[in-house]
């Protein structure tokens, strides 16, 4: 059957609100049907971040929605053996066949044992309704992120140090009042929070003409071409140049804003021997040192002269002898000189010298100004960054530093400085940040609670800072015994390409292999369903009902997700899947159904958001229907703005100013210089791990590196690159466009229209190479070549350019596609994931996350 | 009345934005691109510098392609839309060869991007209605959304300032690069632009006086200097 053939007549023309998923950023839609047919999809111009623009993968959704190779219909597994060059002998089932072997499949694992079943997947802004269904079911194996490489593969070390700091899933720059930005390893407007958003936002900031704009990158990306300068860097060192950076603030020019570190932040707390703050005999509170009446005091003694408090020297006390954070501080980094930085980064001392005086001088520290009738500190200075920052394995210290820097000159939060990621998916943005204990802010992002054994196949337990653990899923089902955990007997795969979008594919092969039944809820036959018992075809975001996708780190509201074209070949979501196995099952309403963790998520946005207890749905009422649901869902939060809702798609508004900035945005709360929050986890692990004796029970846990990052401050350690053998003397690194991803997110590798424009992209496509690097090699633009690391390798066609670092090679997304399902096979520079280490060893000490770049070595063929 | 356009160097970033929207509103065939992005690259590593520039259609004044039309296909509107007529068009190419821009287009088979089928966007012809089967053998290019700019007649919409009646590529700009009025009149929007921002066209030396003006980027002329 052709897409033509099935495409439904409806005989009228209408403009339909939606939101789109081609990314997970979700910008606002209009789409046009006539006679049943999408014709166009623009951005929904009634939106104030994105104003009706549309990035290029949002332009392409119809060729998702009428991919003619997407999966059609259910189908079962026929040849028990797997493998990707094994055929499964696919046999198609009708959808009451499927949903009968599932619930019996699944009614017979929770007899026994409900978390032998996981839920996992990563389907963008549809992720909830599975993980809803799964706490429903009983399993602790269950999460949007479980057999999933979301995270890993992208910011992993970067939201656990910007919720360590300042409750933010990340960082970026205030750019609308920024004077200088520094990004790092991000490519601000084209893949760097969503592009279209940033698009105008960077060109607003560029046409006022105020703005430095520095990116640091191994190569140069979309927004380091545009910037004022671009400082090529080392993959995986940034951390050695962030870190010289702040010695070049703090011992070279003195710049830091005393009075944000004392008001806003933890420096001034006396940090005794242990690590720990020295503590009010009393009241149990952090002591301070009061520089005018010479002696301690509680960090919030009213009494207190804030201009008087200490934040260098050494200080005896009656509950022992103590130094203030900001000191430690400051002695820790006497050791990172530019020069020691840059043996390590290759950035040359004198350009950390001169990026350190020209962040501290741009900072304006002490300045302010009043926006809306309130007065904010002005800092119009910040380091950010993201993906190429995060990708490696030292990723929590380095973004970590990247996020002290911001609040050593006074700008986490201040207007033009790091501005914060956060209540991205709740109906209003909280007004603050929430207490936590000394001062402090909470953060929502708790550490995972330790239990031996480990509760889940993801072994957060261990791991009690990893933002998401979903590729070890992979390797603790392949070898449960290294792991002390029990494998899992059934996968729910929703959404997600493990097998190539994870770290090499070996491990989620040996993973997948593993697991006794996986079911693959799909968009097409990928490399990962071909492991599959079971694949049912899932809608595009195009044909669904859904409420998830308020990620717009601009705005706040409510946005909605309703079919533009009803679903094809008679597809049906998986929330209606799960719908209706929650009724079979009898898991549907009642306290812990399948209604109330849903409504539990519809409150929070996640586990990382804050928590609200309203009630947003009727967790009594038997739902039919994913758009039941919503419909609910709207009436509960849009309150008088439902009609708004409906006919425009979104209530969405921008977030004010008290919400965005400090001290309002704070509440009156402090974010940590010094982290004894981290010491502290780690001493409880390592405490916890000594009494259960998992070291000597656990053979996969490495006793060098599993406690090495918890730290209270950051500090310089390699990442596993310099840890290869040498005669694999290049770095291999990839990155994305406001085209695509890096993920299965290869968006050009699987839709048609963007394949094309790729391959017409001189960079797209090709093994990018420093041109001085291939003519000492002998090798030339346009030339066949194999790229090898101790991992694997991938052969593509080499692009000699200027513009990346002479040790690095590296390719835009990730491609190398083995089925016929992408239409991308056999196209671009192979699979560049197939470079990659897995396991542990390659995986953050403590964040998990994926190095995801590689040494290589590169040869013609 | 004279349609044009203004491409802001400063503002753009190169995320094809434009090139995929075009290619949605006209649903073009397989290798057709009525825009598309061009890189080049200045200088030596590390001060190197990649620059970009979307492209299309120029819409020129002085259009070679129009003289060379053997059926008077290619024709020039008062408005100053360089449009084909692609009942009349014979596909042989002339027009092809005098563009000094490479911005006409053959059509050698209406086919869709997939082997199998067509798809229904497809085989609508997209947002514009192309009926690209009656134009297989014919020379197709940018037509500056005329079927968007027709919508204004008879109303108050104004191309350029309301999005029904202003080209797809505009539209979906996230960088708000682009701006489209009418460069007869010298205070619309465009010609302000171009005055104040000094915009320059393609290949003026080509003599085609075209209706698409860039403005320049400060990191480009660094970058020349």
């Amino acid at each position: 059957m052709t897409a033509t053939a099935s495409a439904v007549t409806e005989g009228n023309e209408r403009w339909v609100p939606s939101h789109c998923s081609m990314c997970y950023h979700g910008c606002p839609i209009l789409a046009h049907v006539k006679d049943g047919v999408l014709l166009k999809i623009e951005g929904n111009p009634a939106t104030p971040a994105t104003r009706g623009r549309l990035c290029p993968k949002g332009n392409s959704g119809a060729m998702r929605l009428y991919d003619p190779k997407r999966l059609k219909v259910p189908m079962r597994r026929t040849n028990p053996e797997k493998g990707l060059d094994v055929d499964p002998r696919w046999e198609e089932i009708s959808w009451d066949e499927a949903l009968d072997i599932l619930e019996q499949k699944l009614r017979s694992i929770r007899e026994r044992d409900p978390s032998l079943l996981a839920v996992g997947g990563f389907n963008t802004h549809s992720w909830h309704w599975g993980n809803a269904f799964g706490l429903a079911f009983g399993t602790a194996n269950c999460a949007k992120n479980l057999f999933s490489a979301m995270g890993h593969m992208c910011g992993n070390g970067a939201h656990t140090a910007g919720e360590m700091i300042h409750n933010s899933m990340n960082t970026h720059p205030d750019l609308e009042y920024a004077e200088y930005a520094m990004i790092v390893g991000a490519a601000i407007g084209e893949a760097y929070q969503s592009a279209v958003a940033y698009g105008r936002i960077l060109g607003d900031a560029r046409e006022r003409g105020k703005l430095r704009l520095v990116v640091v990158d191994p190569q140069q990306s979309r927004a380091a071409a545009m910037a004022d300068e671009w400082v090529p860097i080392r993959p995986g060192t940034d951390c050695a140049m962030l870190l010289a950076m702040m010695h070049v603030l703090l011992h070279e020019l003195d710049i830091y804003d005393a009075g944000y570190l004392r008001v806003h932040t933890n420096a001034a707390y006396l940090i005794g021997a242990d690590g720990y703050p020295l503590r009010d005999a009393a009241s149990g509170k952090p002591l301070v040192w009061d520089g005018a009446a010479q002696c301690t005091r509680a960090f919030d003694d009213p009494a207190l002269d804030v201009a008087q408090l200490a934040l260098r020297g050494r200080y005896t006390t009656p509950a022992g002898e103590g130094q203030p954070g900001f000191q430690l501080l400051f002695d820790h980094l006497r050791q990172y000189t530019p020069e020691w930085a840059e043996a390590i980064s290759s950035v040359a001392a004198a350009t950390i010298r001169r990026l350190a005086r020209e962040l501290g001088q741009a900072a304006r520290i002490g300045e302010t100004i009043e926006i809306d009738g309130r007065t904010y500190p002005y800092r119009p200075a910040s380091v950010s960054g993201y993906r190429g920052l995060s990708t490696h394995t030292n990723a929590l210290h380095t973004s970590w530093a990247m996020e002290l820097i911001n609040v050593l000159i006074g700008s986490t939060r201040a207007v033009g400085g790091a501005r914060a990621w956060i209540g991205s998916m709740m109906p209003q943005s909280p007004a603050t940040t929430l207490p936590g204990p000394d001062g402090l802010i909470f953060t929502p992002f708790q550490p995972h609670a330790f239990a031996f054994p480990p509760k889940m196949i993801a072994v957060p337990e261990y791991f009690p800072v990893a933002f998401d653990a979903g590729l070890l899923c992979f390797e603790a089902q392949a070898a449960p015994e290294r792991y002390g955990v029990t494998p899992i007997e059934m996968l729910i795969n929703e959404g997600g390409n493990p097998v190539m979008t994870g770290q090499n594919p070996s491990s989620a092969i040996a993973g997948l292999k593993a697991i006794p039944y996986l079911v693959d809820i799909t968009l097409y036959v990928d490399e990962t369903a071909l492991f599959a018992d079971l694949v049912l075809p899932d809608v595009s975001y195009l044909e669904r009902w859904g409420w998830e996708g308020m990620w717009s780190v601009e705005d706040e509201g409510i946005q909605i997700q309703q079919p533009v074209v009803e679903p094809l070949y008679g597809i049906r979501h998986s929330a209606d899947v799960y719908i209706e196995l929650a009724h079979r099952l009898g898991i549907m309403t009642g306290p812990l159904g399948f209604s109330s963790f849903l409504n539990m998520m519809q409150m929070t946005g996640g586990a990382s958001e804050a928590v609200s207890q309203v009630a947003v749905n009727d967790i009594t009422h038997p739902y039919r229907s994913a758009r039941e649901y919503v419909e609910t869902y709207v009436r509960a939060v849009a309150g008088t703005q439902q009609e708004l809702v409906w006919t425009q798609g979104h209530n969405l508004q921008p977030k004010p100013a008290c919400k965005r900035y400090v001290p309002d945005c704070f509440g009156g709360h402090r974010v940590p210089l010094y982290s004894y929050w981290l010491k502290q986890v780690g001493d409880d692990l390592r405490r916890q791990m000594t009494a259960h004796e998992v070291l000597a029970r656990v053979p996969a846990l490495d006793p060098e590196r599993v406690f090495l990052e918890y730290a209270p401050l950051p500090f310089w350690h390699s990442s596993v690159l310099e840890d290869e053998p040498a005669e694999f003397d290049l770095y291999a690194i990839n990155w994305r466009t406001a085209m695509g991803g890096v993920g299965s997110g290869t968006v050009p590798a699987t839709n048609v229209w963007l394949l094309e424009a790729a391959e017409r992209d001189p960079y797209f496509a090709h093994i990018l190479i420093n041109a001085a690097t291939a003519r000492r090699r002998n090798l030339a633009d346009g030339q066949r070549v194999c790229v090898e690391s101790p991992h694997g390798r991938m052969e593509g066609t080499l692009k000699c350019t200027q513009t990346i670092h002479p040790e690095v090679i590296g390719t835009i997304g990730c491609w190398g596609h083995l089925t016929d399902a992408a239409v991308g096979r056999g196209r671009g520079p192979g699979h560049f994931n197939s470079l990659l280490g897995s396991g542990l060893r390659y995986m953050g000490p403590s964040t998990l996350q994926a190095e995801c770049a590689a040494r290589v070595k590169v040869y013609a063929i | 009345m004279r349609w044009g356009m203004t491409i802001d160097l400063q503002r753009c970033t190169g995320c094809y934005g434009c090139v995929i929207a075009c290619k949605q509103e006209h649903s073009t065939p397989s290798g057709i691109h009525f825009r598309r992005m061009l890189f080049e690259e200045v200088g030596e590593y590390p001060t190197a510098r990649r620059i970009h520039a979307p492209v299309q259609c120029n819409h020129c004044a002085e259009p070679p392609c129009v003289p060379v039309c053997p059926t008077r296909a290619t024709y020039q509107r008062d408005d100053g839309l360089v449009l084909v007529d692609s009942g009349q068009c014979i596909g042989c190419g002339y027009c092809m060869t005098a563009c000094p821009y490479e911005h006409r287009h053959y059509v050698d088979y209406a086919a869709g991007h997939f082997d199998d089928c067509v798809t229904p966007h497809e085989a609508r012809g997209g947002e514009a209605g192309h009926d690209w089967v009656a134009k297989q053998d014919t020379v197709v290019k940018c037509t500056f959304c005329e079927h968007r700019l027709a919508r204004a007649k008879g109303t108050a919409l104004v191309p350029g300032v309301d999005r029904e009646v202003t080209p797809a590529c505009v539209n979906t700009c996230p960088s708000e690069a682009m701006v489209f009025g009418d460069l007869d009149d010298p205070d619309s929007h465009v010609s302000r632009l171009i005055r104040e921002r000094n915009g320059f066209p393609l290949l003026p030396e080509a003599g085609t006086k075209p209706s698409v003006f860039y403005l320049p980027a400060d990191v480009m002329l660094d970058a020349d200097t």
